[in-house]
């Protein structure tokens, strides 16, 4: 998810990922660990807290970023459920 | 909830259950399908999940006529008579693909997903877990297929023992890879880790990412 949207917003990956911990953080709270999160979650976050964020750094074409990251985890979603385990 | 059944299943050949024996046999490739629809497939158009679980309730049905007719199991109690062999040969077939379809399923969802992810920044032990499930899951799918060397003659003491390692090993194989790929031991986990950098060292905090954005902005972008 960082790698893209590092690529979607033209950025280093290590802030992309700053953005999405963040993001989790903002929904979840800072407690909650990352491998407890399942795809219902992942989605809230992108749609949400992240989108939010998003809105507040004056991202352009955010609707097209949230759209990608959709698809993204959507692709990738197996790795939630592999890397939980 | 496949292992458990898997189990339930094992033991049925050792005790008669008469209605369960009709159900329970292959029932956890049914849990199998479940599983690779809600980890591969959530919020997703594809019919593959559903055109999956069709084919099986439809070589399911056709296993229990075949056993409510013909009284037919794998190895045979008794042997059965030479006009009956076309059909022992058509029940295999069920059962072959009534196994393998979901296995190779999930076989070609798991090799697809390591593949993707072998550009991707991502631990290698899960990448490994991967393929562990892949390469395990086809195994199990292609030895279904040992079946057809099985005699039509009745009896366990009728098999040949070659054939008979050849279906138990296997499921041994299927067992021990998937137990090796949910349940990775943590020095396993380091030795495919160790050559693996993790980007975790940079830690960005809300300021800098503002920063990042607001010099993004400033420089046009």
């Amino acid at each position: 998810m960082g790698e893209n949207l590092a690529k979607n917003l033209n950025i280093s990956p290590p802030a992309a990922r700053g953005l999405i911990k963040l993001s989790i953080k903002d929904e979840f709270g800072p407690f909650k660990p990352m491998t407890q999160l399942n795809y219902e979650d992942f989605r809230a976050i992108i749609t949400q807290s992240l989108k939010k964020r998003l809105l507040n750094l004056e991202v352009v074409n955010i609707e097209d970023v949230i759209s990608n990251m959709l698809e993204d985890l959507n692709q990738n979603q197996s790795v939630i459920t592999m890397a939980g385990v | 909830m496949f292992f458990i059944l898997y189990g339930i299943q094992l033991m049925g050949e050792f005790i008669p259950f008469g209605l369960f024996r009709l159900f329970i046999p292959q029932l956890c490739l049914f849990f199998l399908i479940i599983f690779v629809k809600y980890t591969f497939y959530k919020d997703n158009k594809s019919k593959v999940p559903t055109l999956q679980i069709l084919i099986f309730i439809f070589l399911k049905i056709l296993e229990i006529i075949y056993v409510l007719i013909y009284d037919f199991q794998i190895p045979l109690k008794k042997t059965i008579s030479i006009s009956l062999i076309p059909l022992f040969y058509s029940y295999i077939t069920i059962l072959a693909l009534e196994i393998s379809i979901p296995l190779f399923w999930l076989g070609y969802k798991a090799l697809v997903m390591y593949n993707k992810l072998k550009v991707h920044d991502i631990q290698p032990w899960l990448k490994k877990r991967y393929l562990l499930i892949s390469i395990s899951s086809f195994f199990l799918g292609l030895s279904s297929y040992a079946n057809y060397l099985l005699p039509y003659e009745g009896g366990y003491e009728e098999v040949n023992p070659i054939i008979f390692m050849l279906i138990a090993s296997a499921l041994l194989v299927f067992s021990f890879g998937n137990l090796i790929a949910w349940v990775m031991p943590k020095s396993l986990k380091r030795h495919f880790n160790r050559k693996y950098k993790t980007n975790e060292d940079l830690v960005l905090t809300e300021r800098d990412i503002t920063d990042i954005f607001k010099e993004k902005l400033s420089g046009g972008n």
